[in-house]
């Protein structure tokens, strides 16, 4: 309901965004550069090479149908996996200094390995296809998760597990209840990070398959289709736009949620 | 002060002699190159053994010439490093070079050729006991090549032809070369395209075996690669690209005949060690671009749809290069 | 839970640490040695360790590792001095934060591997295009991070202090940078790794004459490509190790009263 009633509101809010796209157009009107195409050259390609389907369809074409579900599937399904892996894990180290001291070499190890590097590697061990390149995006996002997580689960006021304690709240009731809402901040910033930096991902294990965004993007690349890589890059953008605020309309749901109980 | 007034003394000086040599075009000192000091961005590849050994003989040197050498990911990639001005001359395959230049988004002029293939330079490679056994059986394979929409695509589609194969009928997987025997083991790729010395490495830990080479029949002695330089440079710099076309000339011609140098060389630029390189045939520098041949590369791309139209080659192609 | 007998060894992290390594590279040879994983597609792991140990004899290599830590250093440090004032800016004037998160989110998650080719063309020094591809990817979680942090400052102790009269500057040096700061600490390091992978990333991209990514380029020319690319990777990794470390540790002077300070 409130959210209707701030429809106006909301959309005054984006009076940047025709700003932005003035300036654009107008800079590379002036420019003239085949790099830097127009924005309003770079939408009517975009609208050509995705959004010529009929409306039924979302005006999605079947180029667009061929390569944008099956990259977003991938994408969810590593966030999904690495908020999974990276809360779990993380929690883990942030309440167990001993299991800290044992896995953090190797977490720190793993983090710092730039992802195209480690490309072979999951070639190696899951083949191409839609597996390896999960793994790659699983891999490549779960670091701000687990860190926030473990940063989360470390910081909680001893006061708090305490009286958990006296009054008798078993293990798992005091990781419902005051371990997991006390780091969910801090988990959510995490998640966040994680999910834009899926896309990125995404796109990386693209690069070595035969469709998808990332895919496409490589393609326009090699043969020198500029709008087609700008086009490949707005979509991004919009698709992270769109993704971000999916998730801060989830976050609010479950930190209030959280906030509501406590 | 005294800094200064010497410092002008001198530009004033120099610039005179530049003035009165500018009359004969004999006279040694406006024989030098307009910039001396030349960046070249090439990738760690055989087929530019010539740039090594002119730095290493003094070749550039004796033109009057600097060289400075940088690592790129790809003819392609580097496309903007030379519109930037980061390098001056760029080592591209043609066909990322012709489809640059036709696409309009950089104006370049090929100064130099790098190489033409010779028999056994790059071959079509499968797995010891593959049911691949001639080109029509790649009919629904994949072929894993280290570049999409670049001279191993466009080399593979001419060679399906005589077979009545189309490049849609083949589906082609991008992989770097060094992780190609492996891909060819695990069968993510049917056939893998290797370049000497990655062939012989893939027969030696593998078994893998050679389907056909590459550059046979009608691609015979086909150009790969050559030097580009912007339309720019070209024009504001001729004396530099005359000296680098001289420098190379006299390297190239070396390279072909003593392959004992071109061994040496490829220890300083490349990763490539002792004994796998005295085992490559290579053999192919050239020493002139041959425009003639270049179109090959060009029809060959109208032909499968690389380019929309017809595209002259000559026209990109610098004075004195060809000859 | 531990036998009174190893309690001690199990306190040192080095020692669990090593534990955890020395485990983690056996399970890793095992899976080569019993043909889990094919040699030929990926190295053993005592192939990989000694080549990577005969990386650290090789004068050319640790030039290059150089070049990549003195990118990162530089690309960081200038992320930094960037990003904190924006994420305070943002998160403290909410006006400029909603004005902005359009735009923000969408540049966000654009990859910077899409960038690399834009980007060089706009640059004429490869140093300076490094920077620029290391600020655009790791500005983000420490933008964030401060955003959060700033969100998560005890309201009773601003509200206090602006009742002593303070003002808002007042307010947010002696409150909320100081309880933030953790949050941004956290954002730094996870930045800073950020950082390390743009900066090799950028040189395996753009080229160049030295860097760890242009090792990987070199690397590229040898049917032994894969084992050295590894290799390097394996160094880069360290790195990694060796900078969290170093912000670990100054983590913990700084903030050692912050209960969420890395332990």
């Amino acid at each position: 309901m409130t959210m209707i009633r701030h429809v106006p509101a909301r959309l005054a809010r984006l009076w940047v965004v025709p700003v932005v796209l003035l300036v654009w157009e107008l800079a590379t009107r002036a420019m003239e550069h085949p790099f830097f195409p127009p924005p309003s050259v770079i939408v009517v390609h975009m609208r050509d090479l995705w959004f010529t389907g009929s409306p039924a369809r979302l005006w999605l074409n079947d180029t667009a149908l061929a390569n944008f579900p099956q990259s977003l599937g991938r994408l969810l399904a590593g966030w999904v996996l690495a908020g999974v892996g990276g809360v779990v894990i993380g929690v883990a180290i942030g309440r167990s200094p001993l299991l800290y001291r044992f896995l953090d070499p190797i977490i720190q190890f793993g983090r710092a390995l730039p992802a195209p590097a480690l490309l072979p590697m999951f070639l190696a061990l899951f083949s191409t296809g839609t597996r390896m390149q999960i793994a790659t995006i699983t891999f490549g996002i779960v670091w701000p998760v687990l860190f926030n997580a473990a940063d989360g689960a470390r910081s909680i006021e001893p006061l708090h597990l305490e009286t958990a304690r006296v009054f008798g709240l078993t293990r798992g009731q005091r990781l419902l209840r005051i371990v997991l809402p006390s780091a969910a901040p801090k988990i959510f910033a995490g998640l966040r990070l994680s999910l834009s930096l899926a896309l990125i991902l995404m796109v990386i294990a693209e690069f070595f398959s035969t469709e998808g965004i990332g895919f496409q993007l490589r393609a326009a690349q090699r043969a020198f289709d500029l709008p087609g890589v700008w086009g490949a890059i707005v979509l991004l953008g919009i698709l992270g736009y769109v993704l971000n605020q999916a998730f801060l309309l989830l976050e609010k749901r479950v930190l209030t949620w959280h906030d509501a109980k406590m | 002060m005294l800094g200064f007034r010497r410092l002008s003394v001198l530009c004033i000086a120099a610039l005179l002699i530049t003035a009165c040599g500018g009359g004969g075009d004999s006279a040694p000192p406006s024989n030098g190159p307009e910039k001396t000091e030349i960046r070249i961005g090439m990738l760690p590849l055989p087929e530019v053994a010539p740039i090594q050994l002119a730095i290493d003989k003094g070749y550039f040197a004796a033109e009057g010439l600097t060289v400075q050498t940088e690592l790129i990911s790809g003819g392609a990639a580097a496309m903007p490093d030379l519109v930037s001005g980061k390098i001056d001359i760029l080592h591209s395959n043609y066909v990322s070079a012709l489809l640059a230049s036709a696409s309009g988004t950089v104006k370049i002029k090929i100064v130099g050729d790098a190489y033409a293939a010779q028999p056994g330079n790059f071959l079509l490679m499968t797995k010891k006991d593959s049911p691949i056994t001639e080109i029509a059986d790649l009919r629904g394979r994949t072929i894993g090549v280290n570049t999409l929409n670049n001279i191993s695509t466009l080399s593979v589609s001419a060679l399906l032809k005589p077979a009545g194969l189309r490049p849609e009928d083949v589906k082609f997987v991008e992989r770097p070369f060094p992780e190609m025997a492996g891909a060819l083991e695990s069968g993510q790729v049917d056939v893998a395209l290797l370049p000497e010395p990655f062939h012989q490495a893939a027969a030696k830990t593998l078994g893998a075996v050679t389907l056909s080479d590459l550059f046979t029949g009608p691609l015979a002695d086909f150009p790969i690669a050559g030097y580009l330089v912007t339309e720019t440079f070209a024009q504001q710099h001729p004396k530099a690209v005359a000296a680098f076309q001289r420098a190379l000339r006299k390297a190239a011609e070396l390279a072909r005949s003593d392959s004992a140098e071109v061994t040496a060389a490829l220890q300083k630029y490349t990763k490539i060690d002792q004994a796998t390189a005295s085992t490559m045939k290579l053999g192919g520098f050239s020493t002139a671009v041959d425009p003639a041949r270049v179109q090959r590369v060009a029809d060959l791309m109208l032909e499968f749809g690389y380019l929309k139209q017809k595209f002259d080659v000559a026209s990109i192609v610098a004075g004195g290069a060809s000859g | 839970m531990i036998p009174r007998l190893f309690s001690r060894p199990f306190d040192s992290a080095l020692f669990c640490g090593f534990l955890g390594v020395a485990g983690l590279l056996l399970l890793a040879e095992a899976a080569g040695r019993l043909g889990l994983v094919s040699t030929v597609q990926f190295p053993l792991a005592s192939t990989v360790l000694v080549t990577a140990a005969g990386l650290a004899a090789d004068q050319e290599f640790l030039v290059d590792v150089g070049a990549t830590f003195a990118a990162w250093a530089l690309g960081l440090s200038l992320t930094v001095a960037f990003a904190v004032p924006a994420g305070l800016l943002l998160g403290s004037v909410p006006a400029v934060e909603r004005a902005l998160r359009p735009v923000i989110e969408f540049l966000r998650p654009i990859p910077s591997v899409a960038l690399i080719p834009l980007a060089a063309f706009v640059f004429t020094e490869r140093l300076d295009m490094k920077i620029a591809m290391i600020m655009y990817a790791s500005t983000w979680p420490i933008l964030i991070n401060t955003m959060y942090g700033l969100r998560e400052v005890d309201p009773l102790a601003k509200e206090t202090l602006r009742a002593f009269g303070f003002g808002r500057t007042a307010v947010l040096l002696r409150v909320s940078l100081p309880s933030t700061a953790p949050f941004i600490a956290t954002g730094v390091r996870v930045a800073a790794t950020i950082a390390l992978i743009l900066a090799i990333s950028t040189e395996l991209l753009a080229g160049g004459s030295d860097g760890i990514g242009a090792f990987i380029i070199l690397a590229g020319s040898s049917p032994d490509g894969l084992t050295l690319t590894v290799a390097a990777t394996v160094w880069a990794g360290l790195l990694g190790i060796a900078t969290n470390g170093a912000f670990v540790r100054v983590e913990r002077r700084l903030f050692h009263w912050h209960p969420g300070t890395a332990t």
